[in-house]
């Protein structure tokens, strides 16, 4: 197990010492090379996860294991954060440097990696995000889609094996969000990188092996997507907006009349020419 | 408008000037900005203009962009021009009209000043188009490096700098969203007295400070997540030395400081 969450409690402490629990009694466990999803509504703790898995957050109770490293044990910060890499929702807020190649060298210098084996990292990450012509340029010159594909390469420069992404297609054109959520997908199959994808987006979900529905903190549902989705009662209580093919699904069986599930279109267009 | 401010910017290109060690470029830019202050004749300010028009010519930087630079803070050239030829007495008057005196002294002041503020600007806009905020702040870091026995935070400092440069087209470019949003709902930037002015620019400040706080707040968390842990056992992408060429660029340095010493 890469991650392993076990019941684990999260509460923000205001400033008059009020505990508010951001998670309850969360399990969560992914295993190497898995892509899972994680959905859920505004406020519902997404990001309180997300913190927990980089060791920015440690659980109030409970622990989490990031490939079989405590996050409460200072000394393995360094360590968890270099497994556990962290893409975040906003572009601009998440390059610190004014060359992209320089952005990319950050995560690296902050580890002490020799300046060659940096130079290679940077030749590595750039070429899996397909920015290798961008090496010179400034960030702030580049489409959100593009920055967010920077940072990718900065998470990948650290070799983690876990990349946390918190909403980072959130902000990003249609374009920008199909090239992003391709290379998630790139990255896990071909790079071997378990993938954690936190968004209210359930489409975004297609490429995930797995999918984890938050509510006000607590897990209510996991599984298999297409077991998930077609979960209607589960779904409508969350507030979240099913994909298109199942939202059709769904009406269709509203009528009686019976289909397959699936989240694939070609799939759905199958299953509707064999309709009598 | 705003955002086509281009002071603190870097346009990265492959040219002489990009290529001197920014230590190099830092150095001969704190000696030239000194210098200029001790410039008090024609052929000094001649020596320093053929000196900058050298770097230009030598930094592949495109004259309209260093026009650019200095139309960004034209208004502090102008009013420190008005200032000086309105309110400095001298002997010769060469132009009279009621109460308005300009006298042969004031008017020299004048483009003196103006003068010197636009190759200040010029000196320093050529630094950050030709360095990039990494290489500025790795040359900080390593030339005031000494003090860091001193517990004087060098890398920190640096950082700070570098992240300052890093934001300032992210900030312009959010100014103008909020300028251009705000006049949509009626606001106006350019009119009234000074007074209706300042207060004009509180519905763009309260904004843009907001988000520079949550900016901030995001981008240390980034920071944080990609394992930054202050300076200590931190490798750099670029080791700097001293070439060749960086001796040329002192000596044309050097020559320049005996020129303005001679001429004076
Ligand atoms: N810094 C904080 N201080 C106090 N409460 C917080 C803080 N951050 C989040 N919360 C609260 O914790 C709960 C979960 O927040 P979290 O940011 O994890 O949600 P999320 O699922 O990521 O939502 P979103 O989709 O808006 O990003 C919310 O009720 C939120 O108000
Ligand atoms: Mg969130």
């Amino acid at each position: 197990m890469i991650v392993e969450a076990n019941g684990v409690r999260f509460a923000y402490v205001s400033d008059e010492g009020k505990y508010t629990f951001a998670l309850n009694d969360v399990d969560i466990t992914i295993e190497q090379g898995e892509f899972v999803t994680i959905l859920g509504h505004n406020g519902s703790g997404k990001s309180t996860f997300a913190k927990l898995v980089n060791a920015l957050n440690v659980p109030t109770n409970g622990e989490i294991l990031i490939d079989g490293m405590d996050t409460r044990d200072e000394d393995n910060l360094l360590d968890i954060r270099k497994t556990a890499g962290m893409v975040f929702q906003n572009p601009d807020n998440q390059l610190v440097a004014t060359i992209v190649e320089e952005d990319i060298a950050f995560g690296p210098e902050n580890l002490g990696i020799p300046r060659e084996e940096i130079r290679e990292r940077i030749d590595y990450a750039l070429s899996v995000v397909h920015m290798e012509k961008y090496r010179k340029h400034a960030p702030h010159m580049l489409s959100g889609g593009q920055k967010q594909r920077i940072a990718i390469a900065g998470v990948l420069a650290m070799k983690p094996k876990i990349i946390v992404f918190d909403e980072s297609t959130a902000m990003l054109d249609p374009k920008g969000r199909k090239d992003v959520l391709n290379i998630m997908r790139d990255l896990n199959r071909n790079e071997g990188i378990t993938i954690i994808l936190i968004t209210h987006y359930m489409e975004e979900a297609v490429y995930s092996d797995r999918v984890y529905i938050l509510d006000d903190g607590k897990v209510i549902k996991q599984g298999d997507p297409v077991d998930v989705f077609f979960d209607y009662d589960t779904i409508e209580k969350t507030g979240l907006t099913l994909p298109f093919e199942a939202k059709l699904i769904r009406d269709m069986e509203k009528t009686g009349v019976a289909i397959r599930h699936t989240l694939d279109t070609e799939e759905l267009l199958e299953g509707i020419c064999q309709l009598k | 408008m705003i955002k086509n401010m281009t002071i603190g910017q870097y346009f990265p290109a492959d040219s002489f000037v990009h290529k001197l060690d920014p230590r190099t470029k830092l150095i001969i830019t704190f000696i030239l900005i000194i210098f200029v202050f001790l410039i008090h004749s024609l052929p000094g300010y001649i020596s320093m203009v053929a000196f900058l028009a050298l770097t230009i010519a030598f930094s592949k930087i495109s004259f309209r962009l260093v026009l650019k630079s200095i139309r960004s803070i034209w208004f502090v050239i102008f009013i420190t021009f008005i200032l000086n030829i309105f309110f400095l007495k001298g002997e010769e008057i060469l132009f009279e009209w009621q109460f308005i005196r300009i006298y042969r002294e004031g008017l020299i002041k004048a483009c003196e000043m103006a003068g010197r503020l636009v190759i200040l600007v010029i000196i320093s806009s050529m630094l950050t188009y030709t360095t990039s905020a990494k290489e500025i702040t790795d040359a900080i870091e390593i030339l005031f490096g000494p003090l860091k026995k001193l517990r004087f935070p060098v890398h920190e400092m640096a950082l700070m700098m570098s992240i300052a440069l890093r934001f300032i087209p992210t900030l312009l470019e959010e100014t103008d969203r909020i300028m251009k949003a705000q006049t949509a709902r009626g606001a106006s930037f350019d009119t009234g007295g000074l007074i209706s002015r300042i207060k004009g620019m509180l519905p763009i400040l309260i904004p843009l400070f907001i988000s520079a706080f949550k900016r901030a707040e995001d981008l240390a968390l980034a920071m944080e997540a990609r394992c930054y842990h202050g300076g200590d056992n931190r490798t750099r992408l670029v080791e700097y030395h001293y070439k060749f060429r960086d001796l040329i660029a002192f000596a044309l340095t050097a020559l320049e400081i005996v020129i303005i010493l001679i001429a004076k």
